[in-house]
C-alpha cells in the first residue's frame, strides 16, 4: 500500500450528454497527456490520459457523448460495453447544470448499472445567469450520488472532483438502485426475472440482475442476445420477459419501455423539484435571439454562405504566408543538400536522390499544406465550439434532404475541403449507415488541399490570367455540385432507403476557449501529419525508386543533353513504361505518357502530381516556369479535361485505407476507387473529344 | 383520475403547430430505437415542448425544457401534440407519473 489511499492507479471513465462540457473538464483532468484510441472494432474514438494526483496515478478515458445507455448508437454501445467490461473504479457523469433533467437521465442509467458514480454538476454559471438555484447536496441525498458544481471552462471546482474520485474509489462501494422504484407491475415483473437469473448467478458477475431484469422488460436487444448466448435457461428467462411486457402493457395501457422511462424521468423530475429553485423566468435568452437571425428562412443561408466564404478567404490568403515560408526552407534545404553533397548524374539511383528528390519532395509537399489545412480545421472548431456547426446542419438539412443526404452531412463534406481523411471520419455524426456511407463515399468530391497545387499548377498553364480565379473556383463548385449528383444517384439505386429523420439538439451559444480550439485543430491537423509521416513518406520511396529504375546504360545518359537526362531516366523506368503502356487510353482524353506519369504519382497521393511534373519538366530551366512549359505542350481542351481527371479521379491512398477502416470493408474502398477514377476518366474523354468535336464544327462552319 | 381532462384538446401535428405555441406532446409514430432516443433527449409524450421556430418547409426548433433540439419536418408529422395554454410541463409529467403509481 503506497499513500494514505487504498490504491496507487485509479481507473477513471467520464461520460455525460453531448455539450455538456465534457471534454472541457477531461482537458482539465488529464492536461496535454492524452492521446486519442479507436475502440477495438468498432470505429467510435476513445480519447485516454493520464494524470498524477496527491501521488495515485489517474488513468482518464473520456467515453463518446451520449444521451442515454440504451445501445441506440453506437457511440452508446461502445460507452455501455466500456462501463460494463471495464469496470472502472469511478464513472464521472458531468451533467448540464442549466438542462438538468434531461441530463439526469444517463446518470439514473449509471446508477441503475451499478456504477461508482460521482455526478460533476458542470456550467453552473449559465445555470445561475439563468436564475437557477440548485442545491446540490440535496441532489445527493436524494440520489444517493455525490455531487460537485463546477465551471469547466473556468475550472471551477476541478480540484474537488480530483478530491472525490480519490475519496470514492477509496470506499470501494457501489450504488444500490433501490432508489428508483417501478412501481408494484414493473417490480413484480423485475423480481421474478431477477429469480430465474440468479438461478445461474455466476454468469452474471459483472452485469447487476436487476439491470439485466430491467434491460429485458425494455427489449434491448443486446441483452437478449446476451441471454440467449450465455444462459442455460434462456427459454425460460425470455418467456418470462415477454409475458412481462404484455402484462405490463395490458395494465399500464402503454409498453413497457415507456412504463420505465416515465418511472426514471418522474423520479427525476421529484428529484430536480426538491433542489432547483428558479428565480427568473427564461423567455427570451440570448441565444435563442441570435437563433432567431441565424436560423432564419431567408437569411439562414445566405449568413451560412457568408461564414463559409470567410472560412476560406482565411485558408486561402492568410494561410499563404507560412506556407510560402516552408516552402522556401524547403527548397534553400534542398538546394543546400544539392550543392554540398555531390553525387553522379549519370547514376540515379544514389542516396542524394533518395534524400532530395524521394522523401524532401514528396513528404515536404505535404508539409507546405499544413498551414492552410490547419486555419481550416480551426475555422471549422470554431464553428463547432461556438454552436454554429450544428444551426449550419439544421440550416442546410431541408437543401440536403432534397439531395438524398442528410442536414449532418454538411459537416464531414465541409472538413473534405480541407483532408479527405479527416472527413470520412467525421461521417461518424451521422447516424443511419446508409447515410453515413453515401456521404463517405461523395466526401473525395470536395477538392481538398492536396488537390489545390495541381489546380493552381493547371489553370496558371492553360488560362489567361483573367480567368483563373474563375476557372479555381469553378473546379470546387463544381465537385460540390457533382458530390451532391452522386449522392442522388446513390441514394436512389445502391443506397436505396427512406430518409433518416433529423433530430439533432441545437447546443447554446458559447464562447470558445483558446485551449479547447487548440486540442480540436490538432486532433483532425494530426491525422493529416500522421498520413505524411507514414503514407506518404512511404509512397515517395517507392515512387522515387520505380520512376529511377531501370536506369539507362551510363552510356546513353552520357549523350544525352544534362537537362534531359531525368526525362530520360523516367522514360525508361517502370513508372515511364506503365504510362507508355497506358498511352492509348490516356490519348482518349488528349493526355500523353508523361502526364500519365504524374497521374500515376497523383493516385498515392494527390499532392505529388505537382512534384513529378516538375521532376518531368526538370524546375525552371531555359527561363521559363513549369506552368509555361505545360501550357506549350497540351491544347486548352486537354488541359480543361486534365482538370476535371484530378478533381474526380482516384481518391488518394490515405483515403481509400480510411475508407476500409470506416466503412468496414475493401469493397466499399474498392467501389470508391473505382466508381470515381472510371468517372472521372470517361469526363474527361467527354469533355476533349465533344470540345474538340464543337471546335470543328465551329472552325469548320 | 386526471387523464381526461387534456384528451378534449385537438390533436395536431408537431409539424402543425405555430410558432412559439406551447404544445404537449401526445405521441410518436416512430421506430423502437427512434423513440429512445427521442425520450433520452427529453421528448417523450407528457413533456410539454415550446415551438421555436417552424418555418415550412425547413426543419423545427423545439424546445425541451432549457435545451433546443432541431428537428426534421418529416420527423414533426409523425409527433402528434395537443396545444396546451396554462399548465406547466412538470406537472403534466407528474399527471402521467400518477396515473401509473398503484
Amino acid at each position: 500500500m503506497t499513500g494514505p489511499y487504498m490504491t496507487d492507479r485509479i481507473r477513471v471513465a467520464l461520460t455525460g450528454n453531448p455539450n455538456s462540457g465534457k471534454s472541457t473538464i477531461f482537458n482539465h483532468l488529464a492536461g496535454a497527456r492524452q492521446h486519442v484510441a479507436n475502440y477495438p472494432g468498432v470505429t467510435v474514438e476513445v480519447t485516454q490520459g493520464t494524470a498524477t494526483y496527491e501521488g495515485v496515478r489517474l488513468d482518464l478515458v473520456d467515453l463518446p457523448g451520449t444521451y442515454s445507455l440504451s445501445a441506440y448508437s453506437p457511440e452508446e454501445r461502445v460507452a455501455r460495453d466500456y462501463l460494463l467490461k471495464e469496470k472502472p473504479d469511478v464513472v464521472i457523469a458531468i451533467v448540464d447544470a442549466s438542462n438538468l433533467e434531461r441530463n439526469l437521465y444517463l446518470v439514473v442509467q449509471l446508477i441503475e448499472l451499478g456504477m461508482p458514480v460521482l455526478v460533476a454538476l458542470n456550467m453552473m454559471d449559465i445555470a445561475e445567469r439563468r436564475g437557477l438555484s440548485i442545491d446540490h447536496q440535496r441532489l445527493s441525498e436524494l440520489t444517493g450520488v455525490t455531487f460537485v458544481p463546477t465551471v469547466g471552462h473556468r475550472g471551477t471546482g476541478i480540484d474537488t472532483l480530483r478530491k472525490k474520485i480519490l475519496h470514492e474509489a477509496g470506499t470501494g462501494r457501489r450504488i444500490s438502485a433501490e432508489s428508483i422504484r417501478y412501481g408494484r407491475d414493473v417490480g413484480t415483473e423485475i423480481t421474478a426475472l431477477e429469480s430465474l437469473l440468479d438461478e445461474h448467478a455466476g454468469l452474471w458477475e459483472e452485469y447487476p440482475t436487476r439491470w439485466l431484469a430491467l434491460s429485458l422488460l425494455e427489449e434491448d436487444s443486446e441483452v437478449i442476445e446476451l441471454i440467449e448466448r450465455k444462459a442455460p435457461n434462456a427459454d425460460e428467462i425470455l418467456s418470462q420477459a415477454a409475458k412481462g411486457i404484455e402484462r405490463i402493457h395490458a395494465v399500464a395501457g402503454s409498453s413497457a419501455e415507456t412504463v420505465i422511462a416515465d418511472r426514471r424521468y418522474g423520479f427525476i423530475s421529484g428529484a430536480c423539484q426538491e433542489s432547483i429553485k428558479s428565480s427568473v423566468e427564461t423567455r427570451h435568452i440570448f441565444s435563442d435571439k441570435i437563433d432567431l437571425i441565424v436560423t432564419h428562412r431567408v437569411l439562414g443561408l445566405p449568413i451560412l454562405l457568408a461564414l463559409m466564404y470567410i472560412v476560406f478567404y482565411l485558408t486561402f490568403n492568410i494561410a499563404a504566408y507560412p506556407s510560402e515560408l516552408i516552402e522556401d526552407g524547403l527548397v534553400e534545404l534542398s538546394d543546400y543538400a544539392r550543392t554540398a553533397w555531390q553525387a553522379d548524374p549519370l547514376q540515379p539511383l544514389n542516396i542524394r536522390s533518395l534524400l532530395v528528390d524521394g522523401i524532401l519532395a514528396g513528404v515536404g509537399g505535404v508539409v507546405v499544406f499544413l498551414p492552410p489545412i490547419m486555419v481550416l480545421f480551426m475555422a471549422i472548431a470554431a464553428l463547432e465550439d461556438t454552436g454554429y456547426m450544428a444551426r449550419a446542419a439544421f440550416v442546410t438539412d431541408h437543401l440536403m434532404h432534397k439531395m438524398g443526404l442528410h442536414g449532418k452531412s454538411f459537416i464531414p463534406m465541409l472538413v473534405g475541403f480541407g483532408c479527405s481523411v479527416p472527413a470520412i471520419m467525421a461521417t461518424r455524426i451521422v447516424e443511419n449507415r446508409r447515410d453515413r456511407l453515401t456521404t463517405m463515399l461523395i466526401v473525395p468530391l470536395m477538392s481538398c488541399g492536396g488537390k489545390y497545387p495541381a489546380y493552381a499548377l493547371l489553370v496558371a498553364a492553360f488560362f489567361p490570367l483573367a480567368w483563373r480565379g474563375a476557372m479555381l473556383w469553378f473546379i470546387y463548385i463544381f465537385g460540390a455540385v457533382l458530390a451532391v449528383l452522386a449522392a442522388k444517384l446513390l441514394k436512389s439505386t445502391l443506397l436505396r432507403g427512406e430518409a433518416h429523420p433529423f433530430v439533432m439538439e441545437l447546443p447554446p451559444y458559447r464562447m470558445p476557449t483558446f485551449k479547447g480550439l487548440l486540442i480540436h485543430t490538432w486532433e483532425r491537423s494530426w491525422l493529416f501529419l500522421k498520413k505524411a509521416g507514414t503514407v506518404i513518406f512511404a509512397v515517395s520511396i517507392v515512387l522515387w525508386f520505380f520512376t529511377n529504375w531501370p536506369s539507362p546504360p551510363r552510356e546513353e545518359l552520357a549523350q544525352a543533353d544534362p537537362s534531359e537526362i531525368r526525362a530520360a531516366v523516367l522514360e525508361h523506368s517502370v513508372v515511364g513504361r506503365v504510362g507508355k503502356t497506358l498511352e492509348p487510353a490516356l490519348e482518349m482524353a488528349g493526355f500523353d505518357w508523361k502526364l500519365g506519369t504524374a497521374l500515376i504519382g497523383a493516385s498515392m497521393a494527390k499532392e505529388v502530381f505537382v512534384a513529378q511534373m516538375g521532376i518531368i519538366y526538370g524546375f525552371g530551366e531555359e527561363g521559363r516556369s513549369l506552368a509555361e512549359q505545360i501550357g506549350g505542350d497540351y491544347s486548352v481542351l486537354a488541359g480543361f479535361a486534365l482538370l476535371l481527371f484530378t478533381l474526380i479521379a482516384s481518391p488518394c491512398i490515405a483515403t481509400v485505407i480510411i475508407m476500409r477502416r470506416e466503412s468496414g470493408s475493401w469493397r466499399w474502398a474498392a467501389f470508391q476507387w473505382l466508381a470515381l477514377t472510371a468517372g472521372g476518366f470517361v469526363l474527361a474523354v467527354v469533355v476533349f473529344q465533344g470540345g474538340g468535336l464543337l471546335q470543328a464544327l465551329w472552325t469548320g462552319g | 383520475m386526471t387523464e381526461t381532462k387534456h384528451v378534449e384538446a385537438e390533436l395536431t401535428s408537431l409539424a402543425a403547430a405555430r410558432e412559439g405555441a406551447n404544445v404537449r406532446m401526445v405521441s410518436a409514430d416512430c421506430g423502437r430505437g427512434l423513440c429512445a432516443r427521442l425520450a433520452s433527449m427529453g421528448m417523450r409524450p407528457g413533456m410539454t415542448l415550446r415551438v421555436i421556430k417552424s418555418a415550412p418547409p425547413g426543419p423545427l426548433v423545439v424546445a425541451v425544457g432549457n435545451a433546443r433540439i432541431g428537428i426534421g419536418r418529416g420527423m414533426a408529422f409523425k409527433i402528434m401534440v395537443a396545444e396546451e395554454t396554462s399548465r406547466g410541463g412538470a406537472a403534466q409529467a407528474r399527471d402521467k407519473t400518477d396515473k401509473l403509481r398503484d
